[in-house]
């Protein structure tokens, strides 16, 4: 069966497949790398921020842009995300890929976790206004907030809402809020740390007001130590010692929309909450125009979300053209429209019409406190133990 | 002539004895069951014994002459973890209690409806029938907001006890908290048990025989004496089966806890939420397995007790 002749054709035709391959493959890689015009986003935001992403920015920047093809994707509420993104770069790092079809991921690398020995820095690109110019008209603080490795896009920071029908001289400082509880019992509640951001960064201030400002500083300049955490019992026995003045003896609705909720029906007249989910809720009339946003002072954290760019994205230059033009202040403003958020870029980058609407209430926000951080999980876990009754 | 029935346990296999073993009927019959058992394998039996393995084989990475890598070790740890934590404690003990709790208000509840439901003919029972049934069309959630619509502070109830006087008489003039705390927990998910339990019931009743109850009645049974001696006892293999549903179902419940439960002690679904997302997969996981091992302890004494009826 095996003649020499038919070996020779075997094997000659073997070898000449394999070159095909071979050549062909070099042959396309180059030819991709020349015209790269692909261009991957994901996003883990709810259905406004995914309709933001398709409708406008990608629609506009299509426009702009015309040689880009976009692909987007929306993770749901960034449900998994640390296994859908981190994991898939770790594991595409360790098959020596050289690039993945991600591009743009809508998060600050700082809030995810790496293998051990590995940080954000081996798994993301650097960004500022060297190779972004707008991230010029951030505000350093936020910026910085993302060490160099993330963009923010839009922001939002917890203010105070309040029933200006039934409240006339709406507290304007932390402890002005504590005693205005104390003396009107069941008109104000804080949601559970837990579920929303808006009950969260209020015992973020309470953390705060008994915090010395030296150590305060170091929850976002310094790296993590529980050391830091040493003073949050006296917030405890604060937060404790207002628990039974809140709505309904002390209970804390499951997140920051029941709260809204609670708000528009005047069951409780003060509230903190998120002002872009206020100002959309103004906007659509779930809540009443008579519930005003006021910041307090110093104003209570906040938080922006970022836009990084993997090491390993197969077209950084894309992704670096399209973050700056979401920082464009005509962009910005579109964003403010649809999602009623902060702009990243400073207030007075923005055109009139935005000013005279959130002008008031984004003044910036405390920054050492970071949503989504290792301290916030902490805060999140001590305060179940040690502050609601029953606990 | 005497028509006899074989009771025995060797009555119906006994004649089988001598046919040959039919392969072909078994393959089809195992086949055809083989798709769920696998998928129920997949999606419930794997992930469960994964939990129970990771959590007391625990990785770590240890380092051994600068090369990093991944150990297991044996260790209790995660649970005694979990048992030091008084809240984690508190909220397993808490859960127990709800569910006991929900279980006997369910069955105080039932019962007695499903015996209305079975002696009583008419228009109103009829209606009382359909109502009995209306919680199992409506999604839990859907339930839960509508618990919080009419039952929280300055909603339907508190204004509707307010404008009426209700609440200024009987109550001082303050609304009695009926949600956000045990109470909540409790009316939840009896109402979301109830057409389960009732249709469950319900079938054990229908299968008793009128002449028993009148031949009680006949000899002057009270109905408490009826209930105790023929109605309870002959539907007790329902009974255990609506128990064992409704005592897994409420101890592992999420969606009514966790809008219309308190704050603290959350029940243990809650907790296992707000473990993931601090971030504390591995507790998660053990709160899971603890779960388990409790609905394990029921399901064993639901199966050894409907094995033991079978044989009356």
């Amino acid at each position: 069966m095996y003649s020499r002749s038919n070996l020779i054709i075997r094997n000659v035709g073997a070898l000449a497949l394999t070159l095909t391959m071979l050549l062909s493959a070099g042959y396309s890689h180059t030819v991709r790398a020349a015209t790269n015009t692909n261009l991957y986003i994901t996003t883990l935001g709810d259905t406004n921020v995914e309709a933001l992403f398709r409708d406008t920015y990608i629609a506009d920047f299509a426009k702009a842009y015309p040689q880009y093809t976009v692909t987007y994707t929306n993770i749901l509420h960034g449900t998994n995300a640390q296994e859908l993104v981190v994991d898939n770069l770790t594991a595409a790092m360790a098959t020596h890929q050289k690039s993945v079809p991600y591009d743009i991921f809508e998060d600050t690398p700082l809030n995810y976790t790496y293998p051990v020995g590995k940080t954000y820095k081996d798994y993301f690109q650097p960004l500022n206004a060297k190779n972004v110019p707008n991230a010029g008209k951030v505000d350093p603080a936020v910026l910085a907030a993302a060490a160099g490795y993330g963009i923010p896009y839009r922001g939002s920071s917890v203010v105070l809402a309040y029933n200006s029908l039934k409240v006339k001289n709406p507290p304007t400082t932390f402890d002005e809020l504590i005693s205005w509880i104390k003396a009107n019992p069941g008109k104000f509640t804080y949601c559970d740390p837990n579920d929303g951001g808006s009950g969260a960064l209020f015992v973020a201030g309470a953390i705060r007001s008994v915090m010395d400002p030296a150590t305060y500083d170091k929850l976002d300049s310094t790296p993590y130590s529980k050391a830091n955490e040493a003073d949050w019992s006296k917030a405890w026995d604060l937060l404790k010692s207002i628990d039974g003045d809140m709505f309904q003896h002390g209970f804390h609705p499951n997140g920051n929309l029941p709260v809204l909720n609670l708000l528009a029906r005047g069951t409780i007249t003060v509230a903190t909450v998120w002002s872009d989910q206020s100002l959309a809720a103004l906007k659509t009339g779930l809540l009443p125009k008579y519930i005003k946003l006021v910041e307090i002072n110093p104003p209570l954290p906040g938080s922006d979300t970022y836009l990084s760019v993997p090491k390993l994205a197969q077209n950084p230059a894309a992704a670096r053209a399209f973050i700056n033009f979401v920082l464009s202040p005509a962009e910005q403003a579109k964003m403010v429209v649809a999602l009623s958020g902060f702009p990243a870029i400073q207030v007075k980058y923005m055109p009139p019409s935005i000013v005279k609407t959130i002008g008031s209430i984004d003044t910036g926000y405390d920054t050492h406190f970071v949503p989504g951080g290792l301290y916030y999980k902490d805060l999140e876990h001590l305060w179940s133990r040690n502050v609601p009754s029953g606990s | 002539m005497a028509a006899s029935i074989n009771l025995t346990r060797e009555g119906p296999v006994a004649g089988r004895r001598h046919r040959s073993f039919n392969v072909r009927e078994h393959l089809i019959a195992y086949l055809m069951v083989a798709p769920p058992v696998l998928f129920l394998g997949v999606i419930i039996v794997y992930p469960a014994l994964r939990a129970i393995w990771d959590t007391l084989a625990v990785q770590h990475v240890v380092v051994h002459n600068g090369v990093q890598s991944v150990e297991r070790t044996f260790t209790f740890d995660t649970y005694t973890a979990i048992w030091n934590d008084s809240y984690s404690r508190n909220s397993i003990l808490y859960s127990l209690r709800v569910t006991i709790t929900s279980v006997i208000v369910l069955f105080l509840f039932c019962y007695p409806l499903a015996i209305y439901l079975r002696f009583r003919h008419g228009y109103l029972t009829s209606i009382f029938r359909t109502l009995a049934l209306i919680p199992l069309f409506i999604p839990t959630i859907i339930t839960a907001y509508a618990f919080i619509a009419f039952y929280q502070q300055g909603n339907f109830l508190d204004v509707l006890m307010q404008k009426t006087g209700i609440e200024g008489t009987f109550f001082g003039g303050e609304y009695p908290q009926l949600i956000d705390n045990t109470t909540g927990i409790v009316m939840g998910q009896v109402w979301k048990n109830i057409p389960i339990t009732v249709l469950l019931i319900g079938a054990g009743l229908g299968e008793i025989d009128n002449a028993l109850i009148e031949s009680a009645r006949d000899v002057g049974a009270g109905w408490l004496r009826i209930f105790a001696f023929i109605l309870f006892p002959l539907t007790l293999r329902q009974a255990l089966i609506a128990f064992a549903l409704a005592f897994v179902g409420v101890l592992g419940s999420f969606n009514i806890p966790y809008l219309i439960g308190p704050n603290a002690p959350p029940m243990v679904g809650v907790l296992m939420d707000q473990d993931v997302n601090q971030a504390e997969q591995l507790t998660a996981q053990g709160l899971a397995v603890i779960t388990f091992g409790i609905a394990l302890v029921v399901g064993v004494f639901y199966v050894a007790a409907l094995a033991r009826q079978r044989w009356r």
